[in-house]
């Protein structure tokens, strides 16, 4: 089984995969995503966006305003937030086998 | 860009700079983004909602760069970090433990800088954020304000206009009018002076109060002028003056010779939504003229005004009703060819809102000076951490040998001096509820009810907290830092060379203390010294022996006329009496911080540019005005008896208004008038009297004109008497009371008292800047001997070499005063730099004094470098003392 991904590297592919977003667009849908329990600020979300870009799951492409910068998911972006979800939907579906929830 | 963005791309520097150098600008983006986001959502206090946000999430990320999280997954952690968390804690308090006289020290030293800051906010707390009991939902109030001709604000409204505008769908729940009034209340035959307001119908639900029994005010009782008489008081008067009976209500009150029946009483604990003052009676807008003693009720010609304050609906905003009433109001003042220039709509705040400003400004100087000694305590606080570093570099360099990384030897020295500054903090916010206290002692030598409520709650201590806990980090981060930075060799080898970047950081310190105090003592030095200057200040008049009554016939009701008979009675009468040396009246009484103007037309001078006419201070005198005060006549003669309302104007200016408007000419005989609604009332000038002091005793000269009360007419005076003894004062209101029994009792002021009312914020501000500057400077003294006396220990083998080499040890001892000095010099030039910049946020508590007063800054830097230059030649000394071959034997 894949290793797990952090929360918000997963929330972010979600994300991209729905439409492509600037920096403070995916900052303000992961924030009211997770009902504003934990709240992203602009040097955790740069931060990660980084590291998501050098690892190959997101690219990114400047735009005519020069800074803002525009992100789409990769194919390897796609893939990895599949087996993401299906890691998880595994999961569920013990927990569901298990009775734990219905 | 805005500048709060352009300060956060300024902070990012101290962040990962890889992060900075790609990420930069677009996070500086994100930021003003941040910001329009948290001011549409209407939330209160937007900036600091994201700045509190934007600090945490970049203090986060740093930590988690420096401890190389850079993976997309989950990392596996070996030992769950809350409990390796916990391991630090527990280490932390062993370290504590084992070292109690350093934590005691420690935390002492952080109480003071915590409690000080801790104490402003308190007042802050108290006065701007604190909704007073009973206020519910205080962040869905504004408060509403006309905008004058001279893009003033603050102004209120006439109630034709806040009629009109209750009336246009403005995105409010409420619109609600009120005006305090001072009256007089007759109980069983005694009359109290009671503090009560005149509001809307709708301004207990606007404010979310409750009434306790009872009623408050049906809509229809507040529209015909002088028609419902009905009342609302407060539980505490209901209390204390009727016992907690149920059948008050139904009861009538001679409140200002007039009968109101009390319909409803206030929930407990509602005084009103202002802070500080207390109400005990509230009566219907539609009773403003009656209990003013209005000859007129007709609101259309009465010239009463009322504040607003409201409740925004859901959904709306403070910019959406500014638009509306902006609008409502054109359509209403225009066609009546009346000047309109906007409303203002601010964010409600329990501070009245007129003084809001003066607030501001008060507390922005008071906070920096907190600030400084804050940082003072908390250089010093750093430097006992560096110097404990130090000694454990052994340990430290131990455990990087034996593979811990840096970032969780770095994590946990922090965790020790957060947990420090935090228990430090704890112990300032308890330091607040003592020094709260004193401040919410303070009693006004005049007779309104004052509640000044500045105890420490939640929120003040949620403030000290992170205020510790800001600083523990700030000024933790730097010695643990450089602590796990050193070379392993060094630091494992006995008394090792201290590495370079500690001393630097050492010289830091020096810097900031010295610059802190310097900053701190010269604020103390201008206000104690100006302090100093008001009892010998010119002031151009003499309060000795003065008392002052305050009196007001409207409290009774009474018409001008009848104003007119009781006060001339009334002087004519007490100026009889034995002991009583002179006796006068006054309007407007001098150096009580308030002060009336008017404009005056002048026939054979050009009006200033732009304005058409002059502003002039102006007051109204009784004949014996000037001589009780003792303000000299240079010219002309003295109003007197024989002028009256039926003869011709005559008016007495001042030495600076005579040499303004008819330089190097004689005033006496001059002609001018004064611009009223109806025509100008012409006045001729028949005295030049000397300067005196106007609003406060710093004030600067000001053109000024004194009328005679029996040309203009007015019902509230101040009656000053120049008295020996106390006892004729007392005659002097018993007298009052013969004279008018309804009139609540004027008790004789000492004049000096109400001139203490103007210095108020002067002197708070002088007692804390004085009790901040001694703990300063003890603690400065202190911390620059520890910094100094500590950079000597470390260069001893520095000094042993020189020595060895054949230095004398005067050269020595001149040397290591020269260096100490090199760095307090500096610290100087900073500091005394900075409080010339500060000196202008204070100016207005300086009287007369300058902000960059040569004495305070030569004394203060005198001072400073005698500290210094003792704090470096007690251990010069011992350094040139050191026998060389003990020096060198350490290596």
């Amino acid at each position: 089984m894949s290793q797990p991904l952090r929360p918000l590297v997963f929330q972010i592919l979600l994300i991209l995969n729905e439409e492509e977003r600037h920096g403070y667009g995916i900052m303000k849908a992961v924030n009211e995503r997770t009902g504003r329990k934990t709240i992203l600020g602009p040097a955790t979300l740069y931060r990660t966006l980084g590291q998501m870009r050098d690892g190959g799951l997101i690219d990114e492409t400047p735009t005519d305003d020069e800074r803002r910068r525009v992100y789409t998911l990769s194919a390897a972006g796609r893939r990895t937030a599949r087996a993401e979800a299906e890691r998880m939907a595994s999961l569920v579906e013990r927990a569901r086998t298990g009775q734990l929830i219905g | 860009m805005s500048p709060s963005a352009r300060w956060y791309g300024r902070i990012l520097r101290f962040g990962p700079a890889s992060l900075r150098r790609e990420f930069g600008d677009d996070m500086v983006a994100a930021f003003d983004a941040m910001v329009a986001d948290e001011r549409a959502s209407r939330r209160a206090l937007p900036r600091l909602r994201v700045w509190t946000r934007v600090l945490t999430d970049l203090l986060l990320s740093t930590l988690h760069s420096f401890r190389g999280q850079s993976s997309l997954y989950r990392i596996p952690n070996k030992r769950p970090p809350m409990e390796s968390r916990f391991q630090d804690l527990r280490f932390a308090l062993r370290t504590m433990r084992r070292q109690p006289l350093f934590a005691i020290v420690a935390m002492t030293t952080i109480a003071i800088g915590v409690g000080a800051t801790a104490t402003i906010f308190s007042i802050a707390n108290g006065l701007l954020l604190r909704a007073p009991a009973g206020v519910r939902n205080s962040d869905e109030l504004v408060s509403v304000h006309r905008v004058a001709s001279d893009d003033t604000g603050f102004h209120s409204f006439s109630l034709p206009s806040f009629r009109h505008l209750s009336a246009a769908d403005s995105g409010l729940t409420d619109l609600a009018a009120y005006d305090s009034f001072g009256g007089s209340l007759v109980l069983d035959g005694t009359p109290y002076r009671v503090a009560g307001s005149i509001v809307s119908a709708n301004y207990f639900a606007a404010v979310g109060v409750q009434p306790a029994i009872g009623r408050f005010f049906y809509p229809s009782e507040d529209t015909v002028p002088g028609r419902d008489l009905v009342a609302v008081i407060s539980d505490q008067m209901w209390q204390e003056r009727f016992a907690g009976s149920p059948d008050v209500v139904g009861r009538e009150l001679a409140l200002n010779g007039r009968g109101f029946t009390v319909v409803g009483v206030a929930e407990p604990g509602f005084v009103g939504h202002l802070a500080a003052l207390v109400n005990q009676v509230w009566v219907p807008v539609s009773a403003q003229g009656l209990i003013r003693g209005e000859t007129d009720l007709s609101e259309e010609e009465a010239s009463l005004a009322v504040e607003l304050v409201a409740r925004l609906a859901p959904g709306s905003s403070a910019r959406l009703v500014r638009d509306a009433l902006d609008r409502a109001g054109q359509a209403f003042h225009e066609p009546r060819d009346e000047d309109w220039y906007g409303v203002d709509v601010f964010a409600y705040a329990p501070i009245v809102p007129i003084a809001r400003q003066g607030l501001n400004w008060f507390l922005a100087a008071m906070f920096v000076v907190a600030g400084v000694l804050l940082t003072i305590t908390a250089v010093n606080v750093a430097n006992m951490m560096l110097s404990r570093a130090a000694a454990r570099s052994r340990e430290i360099g131990v455990r990087l040998a034996l593979g811990a990384t840096r970032g969780r030897l770095v994590t946990q020295l922090l965790t020790e001096s957060v947990l420090l500054f935090l228990c430090g903090g704890a112990l300032g916010a308890l330091l607040t509820v003592w020094t709260t206290g004193l401040l919410g002692s303070i009693s006004l030598p005049i007779p309104i009810p004052l509640d000044l409520h500045f105890a420490p709650d939640l929120r003040v201590l949620g403030f000290a907290l992170a205020v510790a806990a800001t600083a523990g980090t700030v000024f933790g981060l730097s010695p643990a830092l450089h602590a796990t930075r050193g070379d392993l060799t060094g630091a494992l080898k006995e008394n090792g060379t201290p590495p370079r970047r500690r001393q630097r950081l050492r010289s830091v310190l020096v810097v900031t203390q010295v610059a802190c105090s310097a900053l701190l003592l010269v604020v103390a030095g201008l206000l104690i010294r100006s302090a100093g200057r008001i009892t010998s200040l010119d002031l151009g008049l003499d309060t000795n022996n003065v008392h002052a009554f305050l009196i007001d016939t409207q409290d009774a009701n009474r018409s001008v006329d009848e104003s007119r008979r009781f006060y001339r009675t009334l002087t004519e009468n007490a100026a009889r009496f034995p002991g009583v040396e002179s006796i006068g009246a006054i309007d407007v009484p001098p150096l009580t911080g308030s002060n009336q103007q008017s404009t005056a037309l002048l026939p054979d001078l050009p009006p200033e540019p732009g304005v058409g006419a002059r502003t002039v201070e102006f007051a109204q005198v009784s004949p014996g005005y000037l001589s009780t005060m003792r303000i000299p006549l240079v010219a002309g003669r003295h109003l007197d008896d024989a002028d009256t309302a039926e003869t011709p104007g005559v008016v007495i200016v001042n030495e600076h208004l005579a040499n303004t408007f008819w330089p190097g000419e004689s005033a006496i005989g001059k002609r001018f008038a004064f611009r009223t609604a109806d025509e100008p009332i012409d006045l001729e000038v028949v005295g030049v009297a000397r300067d005196s002091k106007i609003r406060t005793p710093g004030d600067d000269a000001r053109p000024l004109v004194y009328g005679h009360w029996e040309q203009f007419g007015g019902r509230s005076y101040t009656v000053v008497a120049r008295v020996e003894d106390p006892v004729v004062a007392v005659m002097i209101r018993d007298h009052v009371r013969e004279l008018d029994p309804i009139l609540p009792p004027a008790q004789p002021i000492v004049y000096a008292d109400l001139v203490g009312l103007s210095l108020l914020p002067s002197k708070i501000a002088t007692i804390l800047a004085t009790v901040f500057g001694i703990a300063g400077l003890a603690l400065a003294a202190l911390g620059l001997y520890g910094l100094l006396a500590y950079s000597v220990l470390q260069r001893s083998h520095e000094i042993g070499v020189r020595m060895a080499l054949g230095a004398r040890s005067a050269a020595v001892r001149r040397m290591v005063v020269r260096d100490g000095l090199r760095l307090t010099v500096i610290g100087l030039a900073l500091g005394l730099l900075a409080a010339a910049g500060l000196g202008r946020l204070i100016r207005w508590m300086l009287f007369g004094l300058s902000p960059f007063d040569a004495v305070t800054f030569i004394s203060i830097a005198a001072l400073l470098l005698t500290i210094a230059a003792i704090a470096c030649w007690l251990p010069a000394r011992r350094a040139a003392a050191t026998n060389p071959v003990n020096a060198l034997r350490a290596e």
